[in-house]
């Protein structure tokens, strides 16, 4: 749809049409208003026009009709614009979800309509979802580039087996998908596929949750429980985030893959078990086996097959279809009709550093669709850089401009130095770079915020 | 060097009252651990393992050590004004030093030391000559036990206040007295004696002459009863009542009715109508608590329309809000709704979050109802998980502290399920 050629229909009073035709014309589009909703309704299906213009204050302009006009539009690509003269919860929710945009106020203001016009005028370069391309969750290893079909084929190679697996990779490469992947690549996935991650249960609790316990085994053990390798008898247990596992444990993990048998806490029965094991680490697990902190002989149990995931900067060619994806999954999901992402929002996708990877790729998207006005994604529905811990899991808070009104200078200078750090993965110059100051004032900073320590090299 | 977390500090520092400033201000620093952000054991991360910011308190501790003198110049003045008025046979004026010696421990976020000066002034009140000062310190006392979830105890001190308010005819007192024991009826889930209380307040409210916050509590808090008891049109009525009465152009003001109407709509099952009213009232709001407790319900409608991500977001605010402004206590109910989205996203191990919850309500000692949601929130993942016979042993320990704490409907609600459960 292009400047010139549009037609914007209005079913609106006559003093609450403020600025409206004025700013049509301006934009190219031609203003036609009719005085009734049945005089609206004729020829509105068969000719939709590009806009429609719905006022909730005028006589029988109803949910119904709002939801019939906008099913007819946007068939054919079309947008409704909602005004009301007293906007209303129900109404702004309802603007939000037929128009995904903002319940414009009257009489219609120049700046207001201006914005929800422009933005959906231009259509943007980019890439289109197909109709109907609804992508189902979690529906595997997305990507046609040449390391996720290394990845692909690993899967089909060593899946076959009952080989023990070690996952390496940073955070958010998408080992546990790969380790599903295993699993129903393998003679086993008829069986549970179990998972638990070593560095997110609390250590008093790690043990019970791997092996159970017998009722009375200590205080709050009320009853019989039986732990992840019980329950992942004749299927796979992923053990996630394995090298932050204390050593204690290590030695009754390692008990339990060398005797294929676990023992409840408060039992002293073996109950045999037949698992297979895929563990993953962010870590460098070789590193740690040679500091100490891991065992050298459950590495070695556990790394019988070893595959590496790249982080997401390492494998752009897929960027394209993972955005693409993750845009019909979470379009599908919340009931939007996002129609395609903006080159000008891909362009800044790539540009980005993404030390969260796919992860994050998929929270920025997440709530993209939910930012998303007029069908298509554009650059300004992204929260990156800046806005990163608003995005994080790990938490933070963001409020006016990414930060509370609370916050004092000194944290946000504090934050944002973080934040550009992260961004050149802690290397100083080009951070000191980035925020216009010297490297050796960097290092001050860094210093007194306590921020890093181990980058001392890193130039 | 690797700053510490909340954890490895409370191993290390003993809990003894002199630090007890110090380890509260380490706590307000921390931060997630920027390492672990996009790990699967990030999304699980809760208090223990953020990171201290020990250069940042460092570089404040002579301010936090003006602080302390500060409100030690004010307790201990207090205190001693307190006994220098009891000397004098005036326990009436010794009484309010005591309560605004709690006053100056709350401020400073000492809620437990708060309650023991308020408790200390409530002792005092069988000395009173002037019956008619009593009325405010066991209002406040009443006040004060009821946070801690001693109901009882509240419940004689409000009744106390209101019989001597009514006796000298001290209307904006039996007011405060009535509402507060409709409230109370309210935490136990009596529903029909909480009207009954409320319009007993209402007369009362009527008769004083002076403006009273009360007139529009009382519509606020039927609109509450209502939506308890699933009339939720009432619910509306009232909360339209409420902002009719309820003074213009305040932000606070704004934000607990706006709350309330989010309230209405989630239960309205209106789920994206309440989190417009939800993010609308967490604009107007500005104190940590009611920002907590808001973003905590707009995080709830978020996770019923399926928007986990966002909801785990909003969570996550709730959490840094009240590490943030002190409110610790509030944390095991965002726990609880995080444990909720992990749940929802299908981590394995959201259970982390409700043992971290109950752990949390343990170390702080919280009022043992606090324990019982947990549990019962606990006690539903484990059912959805599959875990009956966990469930089933939460569920039972929630019902023990429910009765002991005279929470019946809470009692009845538990055991019915259990029944409907075992009958099929």
């Amino acid at each position: 749809m292009g400047h010139g050629r549009g037609r914007l229909r209005a079913l609106i009073e006559v003093n609450a049409r403020g600025e409206g035709p004025d700013v049509a014309q301006e934009v190219g589009l031609r203003w036609e208003e009719v005085s009734s909703a049945s005089a609206f309704l004729v020829g509105i299906e068969s000719h939709p026009p590009e806009f429609v213009l719905l006022s909730l204050g005028k006589e029988g302009v109803d949910e119904e009709l709002v939801r019939r006009i906008a099913e007819a539009v946007s068939a054919e690509d079309g947008s409704v614009l909602l005004s009301a003269p007293r906007p209303s919860l129900e109404w702004a929710v309802l603007a939000r979800r037929l128009s995904g945009g903002s319940l414009l106020s009257e009489p219609l203001s120049r700046e207001e309509l201006f914005t929800e016009l422009e933005y959906r005028l231009e259509e943007p370069e980019g890439v289109r979802i197909a109709d109907g391309e609804v992508a189902p969750e979690g529906s595997g290893l997305v990507g046609s580039g040449a390391a996720m079909m290394e990845i692909v084929r690993a899967v089909a190679r060593v899946g076959d087996s009952s080989a023990t697996v070690l996952l390496t990779g940073e955070s958010g490469t998408g080992k546990e998908l790969v380790a599903r992947a295993l699993h129903w690549s393998s003679p086993r996935r008829d069986g549970p596929f179990v998972a638990i991650n070593c560095a997110a249960v609390p250590e008093p609790l790690l043990e019970s949750e791997f092996f159970g316990h017998e009722r009375g085994a200590f205080t709050g053990a009320v009853g019989r429980k039986r732990g992840r390798f019980e329950r992942a008898d004749g299927g796979t247990l992923f053990l996630d985030e394995v090298g932050d596992m204390s050593l204690v444990l290590q030695a009754k993990l390692l008990r339990t893959l060398e005797e294929r048998e676990v023992e409840r806490v408060g039992s002293e029965k073996g109950l045999p078990v037949d698992v297979r094991i895929v563990a993953a680490t962010n870590r460098i697990l070789r590193e740690r086996v040679v500091e100490g902190s891991f065992r050298d002989d459950l590495f070695h149990r556990l790394a019988v097959a070893e595959l590496h995931l790249p982080p997401l900067r390492e494998r752009m060619e897929d960027l394209e279809e993972l955005v693409v994806h993750f845009a019909s999954l979470f379009s599908e999901r919340y009931g939007r009709s996002v129609r395609g992402v903006g080159e000008g929002a891909f362009r800044r996708l790539r540009a980005h550093h993404w030390p969260g990877n796919v992860r994050e790729l998929r929270n920025v998207v997440d709530r993209a669709v939910l930012n998303c006005r007029g069908g298509w994604i554009r650059e300004g529905d992204l929260k990156l850089n800046g806005d990163v811990s608003a995005l994080s899991p790990g938490g933070g808070t963001n409020e006016i401009g990414g930060y509370s009104p609370n916050t004092s200078l000194e944290e946000v200078e504090r934050d944002h130095i973080a934040r550009v750090l992260d961004h050149t993965d802690g290397v100083m110059q080009a951070a000191a770079e980035i925020l216009g100051i010297h490297r050796n004032t960097l290092t001050r900073k860094v210093e007194r915020y306590g921020l890093r320590s181990d980058e001392g090299g890193r130039q | 060097m690797k700053p510490p977390t909340v954890d490895e500090i409370r191993e290390l520092l003993p809990e003894v009252d002199s630090i007890g400033p110090l380890v509260e201000r380490l706590l307000t620093t921390a931060r997630p651990d920027r390492s672990r952000r996009w790990s699967t054991s990030g999304e699980l991360q809760t208090i223990g393992s953020r990171l201290v910011d020990l250069p940042r308190v460092a570089r404040e501790l002579p301010l936090l050590l003006d602080e302390v003198r500060t409100h030690l110049e004010r307790t201990y003045g207090e205190s001693m004004a307190a006994l220098e008025a009891l000397a004098r046979e005036d326990p009436e004026t010794s009484a309010e030093h005591l309560l605004r010696a709690a006053e100056a421990e709350r401020s400073f976020g000492r809620m437990r030391e708060a309650g023991a000066f308020t408790e200390a002034a409530v002792r005092l009140t069988h000395r009173f000559r002037e019956r008619g000062r009593a009325t405010a310190v066991l209002i406040e006392g009443a006040r004060a036990a009821r946070a801690e979830g001693r109901w009882r105890d509240a419940e004689a001190r409000y009744r106390e206040a209101s019989r001597i308010a009514t006796a000298i005819g001290d209307a904006p007192s039996a007011a405060r007295a009535a509402v507060g024991l409709g409230n109370l009826a309210v935490d136990r889930g009596l529903w029909q004696l909480a009207l009954e209380r409320y319009r007993g307040a209402e007369r009362w409210v009527k008769t004083a002459r002076e403006p009273l916050s009360e007139r529009w509590h009382l519509p606020l808090n039927r609109s509450i009863v209502a939506r308890e008891q699933g009339r939720l049109r009432d619910a509306e009525k009232e909360l339209e009542r409420a902002r009719a009465l309820a003074p213009l152009g305040e932000a606070e003001v704004g934000a607990v009715l706006g709350n309330a109407h989010g309230q209405v709509l989630r239960a309205r099952e209106r789920t994206e109508e309440a989190e417009l009213a939800f993010r609308d009232a967490l604009e107007l709001s500005s104190g940590a608590d009611a920002r907590v407790t808001i973003a905590s319900n707009l995080a709830d409608a978020l996770l019923a329309q399926g928007k986990d991500h966002e909801a785990e977001r909003v969570a996550r605010e709730a959490e840094d809000e009240a590490v943030r402004g002190s409110v610790v206590p509030r944390l095991p109910e965002v726990y609880s709704l995080l444990g909720r989205v992990a749940e929802a996203r299908g981590h394995a191990d959201a259970f982390v979050f409700f043992e971290r919850a109950l752990e949390l309500a343990e170390q702080r000692k919280l009022p043992r109802l606090e324990r019982a949601r947990v549990l019962e929130a606990y006690a539903e993942h484990l059912r959805r998980s599959g875990e009956e016979e966990a469930a089933e042993a939460r569920t039972a320990r929630a019902i023990r502290i429910y009765r002991a704490l005279g929470y019946d409907s809470a009692v009845q609600r538990l055991e019915g399920a259990n029944d409907s459960r075992r009958s099929r």
